[in-house]
């Protein structure tokens, strides 16, 4: 019988940078093959749990040196995945993972799947499915307060959250099942007002969820801008002041920028993608005609646009044509080269409208944070702050989303004098919308596709 | 010992209503069957209340006559009041509740076994279940004789051990008057079940006689009362009403006073008994903030002088229940003619039971009715025509008759028993089924009819006018959808009945949906139709919608519901099952996922488990297949 008794392997730590890498196998002969490829001061079988043992990783076949290691040893059950666990941390950089990696596999155990791990975890019953899912956030997560609202997710906050407020519709649907069934008897029966108050409550919770669980997705996922404007108006060096770091190239010759260049800050804790462009600019160039492409895609799949324009010199027909491009759009107008004399003009594309301004310096560094700012206030994330369990996931939200439905329903029912038995059915139905939240009532589909989402290694 | 040996296809063990409908179904299906019973003018005995249906029970009740049991059509003969509860309220929920002759209800159902010619009747006490290489061969009993046959139905409701409470005294007895069934639990435990105790109890049984009904308010049943029986014609019962009165504090001063004579409240008592029908002592303890209860006088039939007292289930003494009763308004001379009294009796644990009703242990040995833990005549009766058709269809060699929790309360009632843990008897509500608004009683014979009319239990005719019937029902809806109303036909009506008026030409179906508005009123636009088709269209525009809901839900479900799971299979070989799952996984011995999914403490984690597991099962197998021929 093929079994999840077999024993996985991979390498935990994401790949690429990185002063250290941490490969991890789990399963029944984990400390089987820490025997065979490592040599250190303690036998990893014979060490207490939760140990660390310095030593090296040797090639069982040709008794080669790979590199010098900390071999954590963690038994069975109070392990990540529930299971024997081993953590080996070796050197940073791609090639002495890999070689561990390929040296475990050859001692006969195999590569992890996709989400094995916190799968195994979640089968082991060390984890509910919210928290499984906050797994992967924490190793999406961009920035440090969408770590916080991971780790809160994972210490169950948002399960203890969800039961909460199905504990109250499990009393309500309680005293509507007893008018149900206890009707021969002289029971109380709910008046239709407090039945209308509950579920008002409770639609009003979720709905406070919803508000801030898109705020917190925010957090995760962040938010794109792609910089646009024409040539040479700086939008690089923008680019560069935002990141604090020289990444796209900088030179005085218009039409450098041949590419999208992106990168990622972090205003106030939420990460933030900025797009460099090439402009709109009409071009035989094979190489720009390719940039100019990309820019228009970079157009499309950004939430909004920061529109460039170079202060010292008056708007131009070019910056007039790329304005009417992209003002269908969410933009804020940055004005730079503000260190030099100001000749620029902006009411004269503005038409009336009212748009955010911003005058910078890219080269000197000036009126960034003002820009900061802008940023945070048109994607709506001035108040955003995230203390306790809040829903970070689209599935979430779409549960909380389809158990608000199913309260309106019920509210409407209630309203209209619709018989108990159809107002019931329709908190039943919240019910479960809440309980596939944490995982209590998930059928096969939702959960194939969750592990699908997990990253290997965790 | 001297030994008489007699051969049947099938032994029922108990008169009860569970018997009562296993015997009849089995031997209609054309077995050779025996009913054995303590006492053969006994059989059929309403040993509680004088009552047949109420909420939930009386969709089981249509249920088994869809099927083609007894239970609806001896209640509509015997019956002396028909009162449909729950008509406030839709109609999933409508629940037709009957008073019964207590007399006559016997006498119809012995008459009915008596005259069928499959069944062989026998009195005796059966105390062991005769089994060989974990097959069932038999009973024997104190008696002395032995009868062999192929399976055995036990239901013997609360006989198993029983133990009668008054007061502080008690005294072995399977129900008043008449001896337990003693060694049968043994027999049972020797085979190796694992038995539990469960407790119920009646209340005191009162002289008509002495009654003073001149303050007290009288309950009729409905002028136009409905029946259970398909077969029932002509029905106009003439019915007699009972009687409504309360408690009062006094009587709770009483009771309080004399905790230290219940058996109950002394410890006496070790079963546990059912949270919604408790004994008035324990009603008076647990609420103590009520100031008085209801009280309903049910007279015992038409020709007794017995009334029976619903709502004062009591293990008290007698003298005390004597002293609380006179406090009671209109009870002011009463004259008790049986004391109440507490019953503990033994019960085989469900989850040693297929969904067939066979145990898991014996092969061709089935249990029904209360031994499940059920409590209730229609549960039991429930079980036992269940139990009768599956003893036939296993002699046959024939696929076993399950219904799922879609299809029939009886579905939701044996699935619950074989996978919850029964911790007090079971009784049906209709909150236990989760698809309340597909199972209702107007709907039974829609769903199950085709079942009773396969096994022959139910005559061709009846399936002819219930298929003419259905059919005529969905004609006129899509008529009723496609009969568009200007706002000027239909307004007046909207605003006599205080409904909103509509601004837009609408399907007569539309409005109809609107709770306020039902098919009398818009019968002006319509045209007259039949009564019963009506009250059936009605159903559906309601409903309009939400049994659309409900059957995407159980097309959801099916996948784990058809999903089959291994019968030998030992789960604490799987691992990362939790402990508790896979002990109770092992106990339970589910048949599918679905009903995996619905044990209590099997999480939904150990649910995806098994289902990895059983997707490696299967690349296993058809590994080993292809292994095979490489060897060949």
């Amino acid at each position: 019988m093929v079994s999840d008794n077999d024993t996985i392997v991979a390498i935990a730590t994401p790949s690429g940078a990185g002063g250290i890498s941490v490969i991890r196998v789990s399963g029944n002969d984990a400390f089987v093959v820490a025997e065979k490829i490592f040599k250190g001061n303690s036998s990893p079988q014979e060490i207490g749990s939760h140990r660390v043992i310095y030593g090296k990783i040797v090639d069982p076949v040709t008794d080669e040196d790979i590199d010098k290691v900390l071999l954590t040893v963690m038994r069975s059950p109070k392990t990540y995945t529930g299971e024997d666990t081993i953590e080996i941390s070796c050197h940073g950089g791609i090639v002495p993972a890999q070689r561990i990696l390929e040296t475990c596999i050859s001692t006969g155990i195999r590569m992890a799947e996709r989400g094995e791990f916190t799968k195994r975890a979640f089968l082991n019953g060390k984890l509910d499915l919210a928290q499984a899912e906050a797994i992967l956030d924490i190793f999406s997560a961009k920035t440090r307060e969408g770590l916080r609202g991971a780790l809160y997710q994972l210490d169950g906050l948002l399960s203890k959250k969800i039961k909460i407020l199905k504990d109250s519709l499990v009393s309500l649907q309680c005293d509507i099942e007893l008018s149900l069934d206890f009707a021969d008897e002289d029971i109380y029966v709910p008046e239709k007002g407090s039945v209308l108050e509950k579920i008002n409550s409770t639609i009003d919770i979720i709905n406070e969820l919803i508000k801030k669980g898109k705020s917190a997705s925010l957090l995760r996922d962040g938010a794109s801008a792609a910089i646009i404007g024409k040539p040479n108006v700086g939008k690089s060096s923008l680019l560069n002041a935002l990141l604090l770091e020289e990444r796209a190239i900088v030179t005085p010759v218009p039409g450098t920028t041949r590419d999208v260049i992106d990168g990622w800050i972090n205003i106030n804790g939420i990460p933030l993608k900025i797009c460099d462009t090439c402009g709109f600019q009409d071009t035989e160039n094979i190489i720009e005609t390719i940039g100019i492409e990309k820019t228009k895609e970079a157009m499309e799949t950004t939430s909004f646009s920061l529109f460039v324009t170079d202060g010292s010199l008056e708007l131009e027909k070019e910056d007039r044509e790329i304005f009417t491009r992209i003002k269908k759009k969410p933009l804020i107008i940055v004005i730079n080269k503000v260190d030099l004399p100001k000749r620029v003009n902006i009411s004269d594309i503005v038409n009336g409208s009212s748009y955010p301004i911003c005058e910078v310096s890219a080269k000197e560094h000036t009126g960034i944070e003002q820009l900061n700012e802008e940023i945070l206030k048109l994607i709506g994330a001035t108040e955003l702050k995230i203390d306790e369990g809040i829903p970070t996931r689209t599935r979430h939200l779409d549960l909380l989303s389809r158990a608000k439905k199913c309260l309106v329903n019920a509210n409407i029912g209630v309203s209209e004098n619709k018989s108990p038995e159809l107002i019931a059915l329709d908190i039943k139905e919240a019910l479960n919308s809440l309980g596939e939240i944490i995982g209590e009532v998930t059928p096969k589909e939702i959960l194939d596709k969750i592990f699908q989402e997990f990253c290997i290694g965790k | 010992m001297n030994v008489t040996t007699e051969k049947y296809d099938c032994i029922v063990v108990g008169g009860g209503h569970a018997g009562c409908e296993a015997v009849l179904s089995a031997a209609r299906m054309g077995l050779n069957t025996l009913l054995v019973t303590i006492k053969i003018d006994k059989i059929g005995q309403m040993s509680c209340n004088p009552s047949v249906g109420g909420l939930a029970k009386s969709h089981l009740v249509f249920e088994i006559d869809a099927l083609g049991g007894e239970m609806g059509f001896i209640t509509d003969k015997t019956g002396t009041q028909f009162r449909m509860l729950n008509t406030s309220k839709g109609a999933a929920v409508w629940s037709l509740r009957a008073q019964v002759d207590r007399i006559l209800y016997r006498e119809e159902i012995g008459k009915v076994i008596e005259n069928e010619k499959n069944i062989t009747l026998k009195e005796g006490i059966v105390e062991k279940i005769l089994s060989y290489n974990g097959k069932v061969v038999g009973v024997t009993t104190k008696e002395g004789m032995e009868y062999r046959a192929k399976t055995v139905i036990l239901a013997t409701g609360t006989f198993l051990n029983g133990l009668i409470h008054i007061g502080l005294e008690h005294y072995p007895a399977g129900r008043v008057d008449e001896p337990p069934a003693v060694g049968l639990s043994h027999s049972l435990e020797q085979i190796g079940f694992s038995l539990g105790r469960l407790k119920t109890g009646t209340s005191a049984r009162i002289s008509r006689k002495s009654i003073d009904f001149s303050n007290l308010m009288p309950q009729f049943g409905d002028d136009y009362p409905e029946h259970f029986c398909m077969r029932t014609e002509n029905f106009q019962p003439e019915q007699i009403p009972c009687y409504l009165t309360t408690t009062n504090d006094k009587m709770h001063k009483i009771i309080l006073k004399n905790l230290d004579r219940s058996p109950l409240f002394t410890g006496a008592i070790k079963g546990v008994g059912p949270k919604y029908c408790p004994s008035i002592e324990d009603k008076v303890v647990r609420f103590p903030e009520r100031k008085s209860h209801q009280v309903f006088l049910e007279p015992d039939g038409k020709t007794t002088d017995i009334f029976y007292i619903n709502g004062l289930s009591s293990s008290l003494p007698s003298d005390v229940q004597n002293e609380m009763l006179r406090t009671i308004k209109g009870l002011e001379n009463v004259d008790i003619i049986k004391p109440g009294y507490g019953i503990e009796y033994d019960f085989v644990y469900p989850m040693q039971i297929f969904p067939t009703l066979e145990t898991k242990k014996v092969n061709g040995l089935f249990l029904a009715g209360q031994i499940n833990g059920t409590s209730g005549y229609e549960e039991a009766a429930a079980q036992g025509i269940m139990a009768g058709i599956n003893a036939v269809l296993k002699i046959r060699g024939e696929e076993p008759f399950i219904l799922q929790r879609d299809k029939a309360y009886i579905g939701v009632l044996i699935d619950d028993l074989i996978t919850k843990q029964i911790k007090e008897p079971y009784r049906m509500f209709t909150s236990l089924a989760e698809y309340r608004l597909l199972l209702r009683q107007d709907n039974a014979d829609s769903r199950l009819l085709k079942y009773g009319h396969n096994f022959g239990l139910v005559k061709k005719k009846y399936l002819n006018r219930l298929e003419k019937r259905d059919k005529e029902v969905n004609r006129s809806i899509e008529k009723l959808k496609k009969t568009n109303v200007l706002p000027r036909q239909i307004n007046k009506i909207l605003k006599k009945k205080k409904s909103s008026e509509t601004h837009e030409t609408r399907p007569l179906f539309q409005i109809l949906k609107r709770p306020e508005i039902s098919i009398i009123d818009i019968q002006p636009l319509t045209g007259t139709i039949d009564p019963d088709i009506a009250k059936r269209i009605e159903i559906f525009a309601k409903y309009d919608g939400y049994i659309e809901k409900q059957e995407q839900e159980v097309k959801r479900m099916k996948q784990l519901e058809n999903t089959p799971l291994p019968l030998d299979f030992d789960y604490t070989t799987l691992k990362g099952l939790s402990k508790e799952a896979a002990e109770k996984l092992n106990a339970v011995k589910p048949i599918t996922l679905g009903q995996a999914s619905r044990i209590s403490g099997v999480r939904t984690s150990d649910i995806s488990l098994l289902m990895v597991h059983l997707k490696r099962m299967k690349s296993d197998i058809r590994y080993q297949k292809t292994e095979n021929r490489k060897s060949n």
